[in-house]
């Protein structure tokens, strides 16, 4: 299953429960049929939120793990 | 008046002077758990027995001579994700109720150098990961949430069965139950307070702090648990002011930036009101304001949940293949959709939240600002089950995203903030005002806030909270 949450041509809300089935599968977990429907609107609105980060043009900012020190100096 | 309906500041001085036990105040805050705990749920365990037998020898020990500080004898609580030696430590979920662990987390070693009296481990939102604490119950009222992830600590505070507590705040966990019920909480700096031996719920965010009475009982709390630890990767080594003694300094002078967005849309009218009214009491105590716009907002959600998430199933991925029906519901489904989140979208969080940081800085040094200052949350306690707010405009809101907003902001920046106490809507809820300030800065924001409450006066103190029957005569 390929899911481009970033791609304009496939936004988050094309997830669907083959989508998701695959993504539980990809990550060994296992959700019954009566969580499904839940699980996947949660997933589907934090896509969109994903979605919207996606559209920070974050230019050269580097990757520092949320740890840098050096913001408090 | 019972002991227990004094504050840390109030006791310490008796207890200093030998006019007041801490036996007889420990045994007074007991009581209290004992007549309200039915009703208000705050704590996971109670360590009576042992809370006692600290009590007598912190006793002993000032009969001695041997004062410790403003915290010897004072009972304190501490949230039930910090290790303490001996006692369960089950983050409030079905997962660990077996985990007794036998090392004292690195706050609750300073808690217990400074000479305080443990009285047992406050409820938390499972893993922190949460803002209900079911069950815990607002001691304001019943029938609402204290907030979470911390609503034991901080219904414990207000109900005083303790005088202070332990919080760690991941997306607002402490400022938010402090909020909510009615007590001030600070979210320190990231770094200033060791992390060692309290269980994660995203490690990049993560930050421990107190809950208190009032600003004065914060700045002792902090004094006591602050400060370098070589056994939390994400701790400063940098020196720990004297928070107490500068609390009194006041607002004469000081540049305080009033959103104009972000924190104003939607809200609740009462808290709109409530919190600007406070502002303008700090205005009048001598503070200048100065409007700012808070820049990158419309990414804070997204960059908060994206590490949350991502970081939360990180470390409850092994336990969710394993035992995931051990879970809460709520719990489960978030540490499953945190799965899903793909790690080039956590690194592009993680380098929004530095564009996030650097254009606070920008912020604060373009404006000379000590500090930002906003309502804490948009709206009081939800009711037990309440699902969705109705705004003024008519809008509704699931109760979660709204709280996140308005916390979020300084778990990103890693910025100190504070809750205080600044009134109440029409049935009674308190409302808080959050003051952000600069990084390592929680004097200044402690003093802020000790300024607000003078200005206030007794407004600014919450009526005691009448549980059920159990009225206590102060």
């Amino acid at each position: 299953v390929t899911v481009d949450t970033h791609s304009a041509e496939a936004p988050a809300a094309l997830l669907d429960e083959r989508d998701l089935i695959g993504l539980m599968r990809a990550a060994r977990i296992e959700i019954g049929d009566d969580r499904r429907a839940g699980i996947l609107q949660f997933t589907n609105m934090f896509r969109g939120l994903l979605d919207q980060l996606a559209q920070v043009d974050a230019g050269e900012q580097v990757f520092d793990g949320g740890f840098d020190p050096r913001w408090v100096r | 008046m019972e002991p227990r309906n004094l504050s840390i500041a109030e006791a310490s001085r008796l207890i200093a002077a030998r006019e007041l036990s801490p036996v007889d105040l420990t045994q007074s805050v007991l009581d209290r758990a004992a007549a309200v705990e039915e009703q208000i749920h705050a704590f996971q365990t109670l360590t009576a027995d042992a809370a006692l037998e600290q009590a007598r020898v912190a006793e002993a020990e000032i009969a001695r001579g041997q004062h410790r500080g403003p915290l010897h004898g004072i009972p304190i609580g501490v949230k039930d994700l910090y290790a303490t030696a001996g006692d369960p430590t089950t983050a409030s979920s079905r997962l660990l109720a077996d985990n007794v662990t036998d090392f004292d987390a690195a706050a609750v070693e300073r808690l217990r150098e400074a000479g305080a009296v443990i009285v047992g481990k406050t409820r938390t939102h499972e893993f922190a990961f949460g803002i209900t604490s079911d069950p815990v119950r607002n001691p304001r009222s019943l029938e609402h949430i204290p907030g979470g992830s911390s609503g034991g600590s901080a219904a414990a505070v207000v109900a005083r069965e303790c005088l202070g507590a332990l919080g760690s705040d991941t997306g607002g966990s402490i400022r938010m139950p402090a909020a909510l019920s009615g007590a001030t909480g600070i979210k320190p700096t990231f770094g200033r307070v060791s992390r060692h031996g309290m269980l994660p719920l995203g490690w990049s965010l993560d930050t421990a702090g107190p809950i208190g009475r009032d600003v004065e009982d914060l700045a002792l709390l902090l004094q006591a648990i602050a400060g370098y630890d070589p056994r939390d990767p994400g701790s400063l080594d940098v020196p720990v002011p004297d928070f107490s003694g500068e609390l009194g300094r006041g607002v004469e002078g000081l540049r305080l930036g009033l959103p104009t967005n972000h924190f104003w849309h939607p809200i609740a009218t009462a808290v709109e009101s409530s919190a600007r009214a406070a502002i303008a009491r700090l205005q009048g105590a001598g503070a200048e304001i100065v409007e700012v716009e808070l820049p990158l907002s419309e990414y804070y959600a997204p960059v908060g949940w994206a590490i949350c998430l991502s970081e939360a199933a990180t470390y409850h991925k092994p336990a969710l293949v394993e035992r995931g029906e051990l879970f809460g519901m709520d719990v489960r489904s978030q540490v499953e959709v945190g799965q899903f989140v793909l790690a080039t979208d956590y690194v592009r969080a993680q380098r929004v939240r530095r564009m996030i940081k650097d254009a606070w800085r920008a912020l604060f040094e373009r404006e000379r600002l000590d500090a930002v200052v906003a309502p804490t949350l948009p709206a009081t306690a939800p009711r037990v089950g309440q699902q969705t707010f109705t705004w003024p405009d008519g809008t509704e809101e699931d109760t979660t995203p709204p709280f996140g907003r308005a916390s979020l902001p300084a778990n990103i920046t890693g910025l100190p903030a504070l809750s205080v106490p600044c009134g109440a809507d029409e049935d009674g809820l308190p409302i808080g005002l959050q003051v952000i300030g600069r990084p390592l800065a929680e004097a200044t924001v402690l003093a802020i806030g000790r300024a607000y409450e003078r200005a206030a006066g007794p407004e600014a103190r919450l009526p005691e909270p009448l549980i059920g029957s159990v009225a206590d005569a102060a």
